[in-house]
């Protein structure tokens, strides 16, 4: 299944010109992994990028007969590792090789909170429990959302695994998770998110880290 | 000793080609030191200008993060695809990473051979065309907008985001974006539709 809601083209380009915040970046990352397409626009931008690499003026160096002296061996490509827990490799590098360490958040919704070296956004794995509505709210920055398992349905669609939404302040949503399978998915916002009317303080819970 | 690529004279062995993808795939098979330096003469001198731009003309940093690119481009060079791209589109990753990397940032990277990749079914054979992709690249860029190519170039070379394109050269940030898209579809065109 090929997604059908993908990264916009700034994140495509800010991964490839290495511009990116690494949480996005994980987004732009793993879509990839599910998306032949983006692929070969990420492909066509390295591509672009080496062309203009090889435009560039020259400037003088040196090192070369130092580097003549001491080439190390080379590497050699290796059996690609499976998938520990069925997510997108880029994914797995921070989840590591042990069983998922999910945190409670409330009656269906538990999150896993990844280690970020400098990010400043908060970036987590979230469970939503199959069926389940997660009640209206609205964001004071942007919220970006990969699925990766199950899927939902909001006010600007249906998401499946693979696709990207991103929601901004401007109207409050709520997501209607579909039957049959939990949902699954890496959320990377800006800010804290502000729950609309009385049954959502439980979407606080999701931000206390 | 004659190959259509290289000559070689008692122990001196000269290559004849500087084209980075054939430079490159001698050096990814054989371990070809020649091969490297003939690539080094013709990469690392461009790499530096292009780190010179991203490092504001830091020049100690720039030879430093020369020799680190073209040592990894020689350890590494047994994991270039060309399936997937050009050697010089490979490069400037490997350079781009080295630049991310001096600032200590994690990047997470796009995995060709992750187990969980979703692939359109089978591909039907490129081989010939992918010869011809650093010509098709060449000939995308060449007709490239000027506008569009400011954008894509800023970007790439200085690091800077969109917002920060738009706020140096004093232009709507939905115009900077726009300039963007259009690049993207011209490039995919022009990838696709020559065969």
């Amino acid at each position: 299944m090929i997604p059908s809601h993908h990264p916009p083209d700034e994140w495509l380009l800010a991964h490839i010109a290495g511009t990116q915040s690494e949480g996005v970046d994980l987004l732009t990352a793993s879509h990839a992994s599910y998306c032949p397409q983006c692929r070969d626009r990420l492909a066509d931008l390295q591509d672009v990028a080496g062309q203009y690499l090889s435009q560039m003026p020259e400037q003088n160096v040196s090192g070369l007969d130092a580097l003549l002296a001491n080439l190390p061996a080379q590497e050699q490509p290796q059996a690609p590792r499976p998938s520990r827990h069925g997510f997108p490799a880029p994914l797995e590098r921070y989840l590591g090789d042990g069983d998922l360490e999910w945190t409670y958040v409330a009656p269906g919704v538990k999150k896993i909170s990844l280690g970020f070296s400098q990010s400043e956004m908060p970036v987590r794995v979230i469970h939503l429990a199959a069926g389940m509505t997660v009640p209206t709210h609205n964001h004071p920055g942007l919220e970006r959302t990969l699925v990766l398992s199950g899927g939902y349905d909001d006010e600007s669609g249906t998401f499946e695994r693979g696709d990207i939404a991103v929601a901004d302040g401007s109207q409050p949503h709520h997501q209607r998770i579909h039957k049959g399978a939990p949902c699954i998915s890496l959320v990377v916002a800006d800010h804290p998110i502000t729950p609309v009317g009385i049954k959502s303080t439980v979407l606080s819970w999701f931000f206390e880290s | 000793m004659v190959s259509s690529q290289r000559i070689t004279i008692g122990h001196l062995e000269v290559w004849l080609s500087a084209d980075p993808d054939v430079l490159l795939k001698a050096v990814a098979a054989n371990a070809d030191r020649a091969a490297f330096a003939q690539l080094y003469a013709h990469v690392a001198p461009k790499i530096k200008s292009f780190l010179m731009r991203a490092t504001r003309g830091d020049v100690t940093l720039s030879d430093e993060l020369t020799q680190e690119v073209m040592l990894r481009v020689w350890k590494r060079a047994p994991l270039f695809d060309r399936s997937r791209g050009t050697a010089m589109g490979w490069i400037y990753g490997i350079a781009r990473n080295a630049r991310i990397d001096h600032f200590r940032r994690k990047r997470p990277q796009v995995e060709p051979t992750d187990p969980m990749l979703v692939d359109e079914g089978p591909q039907p054979d490129e081989t010939a065309q992918l010869h011809q992709r650093a010509e098709r690249v060449r000939h995308a860029v060449t007709t490239l907008p000027e506008a569009q190519a400011f954008a894509l170039q800023h970007a790439y070379f200085e690091g800077r985001t969109l917002a920060e394109i738009a706020t140096a050269t004093d232009t709507p940030l939905g115009t900077v974006k726009s300039r963007v898209r259009l690049a993207m579809v011209h490039l995919r065109a022009a990838l696709e539709g020559q065969t």
